[in-house]
């Protein structure tokens, strides 16, 4: 297959509960062999969408199709894709062996073809001596391989993952998160993962869906994401910004040009949908630079002095008592203002993006 | 991890060192009372000499359970035969309360599953419900069933007048009675434990066995059972070993056909006709035979916990 197919083409999706709208009217095309997360806060409805594929939720409205089969309305039993749960799930009555086995025996597959399959899988994911082992003779990290192994095992098209490793610790989620897309590579089959955690979202994925209140913010790759958010809620979101009152004088070709509150002049990339009137400009922590108070474009004291081990955070209070919060490495070299120290602050336009709310 | 469990342990132990035997006291004392005593007592009746006014008379005999299992016709002079009369009152109440319990776990099981997935406060309600006829004493309870199925009673009425059926059907005086007023007595026992496991059940198990593609009746046979099983033999076994000694059921709604365990010890011990070292021996029989299913069904337990 080629990266071109789409594995699931979520078109215009809308769920219901009631009168409360869990998701308004979705549409992604998650592609083939293709590791897709999404993201988003606590009840954004991340996992519901991640349901309604694996068939665990009906849809109100619109159509699921896998790979070009509208899928929306099959029984979770009938549908080709396998579920990585967020506590593993796994069937505590049964060993290892037998819960990697039980999809593949559901799907016909007689007892040899079935237990060779079993110890592919468990070797794939490092788990062959545990094979005899119940589910709470394991440790966490442990379970969760077994949960990824059950879920591999019948060679799904899709794999769905909904937050599986946020009962890890962190050391072990850091090498899950390798392990996971080693074997994302090695197996080809399309992962959409779910997950509250920007940092995971990150570092795993091809491609992001932000998600927020139900409805799709942003869909791109993690640089995109980050680099380009396409609104505030994307912005402050993903990493931290520091977000910027101004006013756009002139929108054109993309660029807008602002006043900030130094009354400086400034011209930078607009996301989508920019407007002339009040805006906010965002600048990641990271991209602000602080000089002599002369050649800046904002000014400020600095009011406080966040130490973060390999890197510091200073909060500059501009004139207007806007917080400006400013990263810097933190080394012998780096030149750190105190507290109450006057500063200016500098930014490329590259490193700015003016946002829509 | 462990070593933090030692410790309080430890900790545990120093506070309340020497002090272990003590604490333990008040459930030996309760254990001793009701439970070695009074079985201690049957045991050696069931092997003294009955005196014929009901009573004893203290002098070793195994002429108890000599009654119970062989004849030696009137005068006790013949050879000895197999007495078959009370082995078969012990195979009819086993048959008896085996059949209230099947009935109890096919009722019980659907109702414990409907009540477990009720949401928090319709759940109380249920459960409420459930227990409110066990506030009424045992013996009313039976006799209102009785006058409930008996042929001039309201079901039967009732059924004549919707022109289901045109004579009665005759329940009172069957097995079936008695296996009918067995179930409604022994329900909840049925209910409550299969409840508690169920509400512990993980729905997402289910969810797991749907998207590895088994049917409902797979993930029931498969998932949902062999999960819930913990309660399901609690259940089985509080219904089943109060069956299988029952004389209220029996007695009222059976008659003499249906004549069972509870009812041969019962007699016994009432009035002036009675034997008190068979009905002890009696006892002590049925109670063995109840010790050997629940050490059956320790092992089994134990040995899937080991496994």
């Amino acid at each position: 297959m080629h990266m071109t197919d789409v594995a699931v083409d979520i078109s215009n999706v809308t769920k219901m509960y009631g009168s409360f709208t869990a998701l308004k009217d979705v549409s992604l095309a998650i592609q083939d062999n293709e590791f897709f997360t999404l993201l988003g806060p606590s009840g954004c409805g991340k996992t519901t969408l991640l349901r309604t594929i694996a068939g665990f939720e009906d849809i109100t409205k619109g159509a699921i199709r896998l790979y070009g089969d509208n899928i929306a309305d099959l029984p979770p039993n009938k549908r080709p894709v396998n579920t990585v749960f967020q506590q593993y799930a796994l069937f505590p009555h049964m060993n290892v062996t037998d819960n990697v086995k039980f999809g593949l025996l559901r799907l016909g597959q007689d007892d040899a073809t079935a237990s060779a399959r079993v110890g592919e899988v468990l070797e794939l994911v490092q788990l062959t001596q545990f094979a005899d082992r119940l589910p709470s003779q394991l440790s966490g990290g442990q379970q969760q391989r077994v949960a990824l192994a059950r879920a591999l095992a019948p060679n799904p098209k899709v794999l769905l993952l909904d937050e599986p490793l946020s009962a890890l610790d962190l050391k072990l989620r850091q090498a899950v998160r390798l392990e996971l897309q080693q074997i994302q590579h090695e197996t080809g089959i399309t992962f959409i993962f779910v997950t509250h955690d920007q940092e995971e979202a990150l570092t795993m994925s091809d491609r992001i869906a932000v998600i927020a209140d139900g409805r799709l913010q942003q869909v791109g790759s993690a640089r995109e994401i980050y680099e380009a958010p396409s609104n505030k809620f994307v912005a402050d979101f993903i990493g931290e910004t520091n977000l910027i009152d101004v006013t756009v004088i002139d929108v054109s070709n993309g660029n807008a040009t602002c006043t900030l509150p130094s009354g400086a002049t400034f011209t930078c990339p607009a996301a989508d949908g920019a407007q002339k009137g009040a805006g906010h400009l965002s600048v990641r922590p990271e991209r602000v630079a602080m000089t002599k108070p002369a050649k800046s474009l904002l000014q400020g004291k600095a009011s406080r002095q966040i130490y973060l081990g390999t890197d510091m955070h200073v909060e500059v209070t501009l004139d207007d008592q806007e917080v400006v919060t400013v990263r810097v490495q933190n080394s012998e070299t780096t030149h750190i203002p105190s507290i109450g120290e006057t500063v200016g602050l500098n930014f490329e336009a590259g490193a700015a993006r003016l946002l829509v709310d | 991890m462990a070593g933090a469990l030692t410790t309080s342990k430890a900790s545990n132990n120093s506070t309340y060192a020497g002090l272990g035997n003590l604490l333990m006291l008040p459930s030996w004392l309760v254990i001793g009372f009701f439970l070695v005593l009074p079985v201690g007592m049957m045991l050696i009746y069931s092997f003294l000499t009955k005196e014929f006014r009901g009573g004893i008379i203290w002098e070793f005999s195994l002429a108890a359970y000599d009654q119970f299992f062989f004849d030696r016709g009137l005068f006790g002079d013949d050879p000895a035969r197999i007495e078959w009369t009370y082995i078969k009152i012990f195979w009819r109440s086993i048959w008896q309360a085996g059949v209230a319990t099947f009935f109890c776990l096919l009722i019980g099981f659907p109702t414990a599953w409907f009540i477990a997935t009720r949401t928090g406060n319709s759940r109380s309600i249920w459960l409420f419900l459930i227990t409110i006829p066990y506030w009424v004493n045992l013996l009313i309870r039976t006799i209102s069933m009785k006058f409930l199925i008996r042929d001039t009673g309201p079901l039967n009425e009732f059924l004549i007048s919707t022109g289901i059926i045109s004579d009665p059907i005759h329940i009172i005086n069957t097995n079936f009675a008695v296996q009918l007023g067995l179930f409604y007595s022994y329900l909840p026992f049925m209910v409550l434990p299969i409840y508690a496991s169920v509400e512990r059940y993980n729905f997402a198990l289910s969810e797991a066995a749907a998207d590895l593609y088994a049917s409902r009746i797979t993930t029931l046979r498969q998932i949902i059972l062999p999960t819930v099983k913990p309660g399901i033999i609690a259940g089985c076994i509080l219904v089943f070993v109060p069956s299988l000694g029952a004389f209220l059921a029996p007695d009222l709604l059976g008659g003499a056909k249906t004549f069972m365990i509870g009812s041969l010890i019962e007699e016994q011990f009432k009035g002036n006709a009675g034997n008190w070292p068979f009905g002890a021996a009696v006892s002590m029989i049925l109670l063995s035979m109840v010790l050997i299913v629940l050490t059956y069904y320790a092992r089994q337990q134990s040995k899937s916990g080991e496994r």
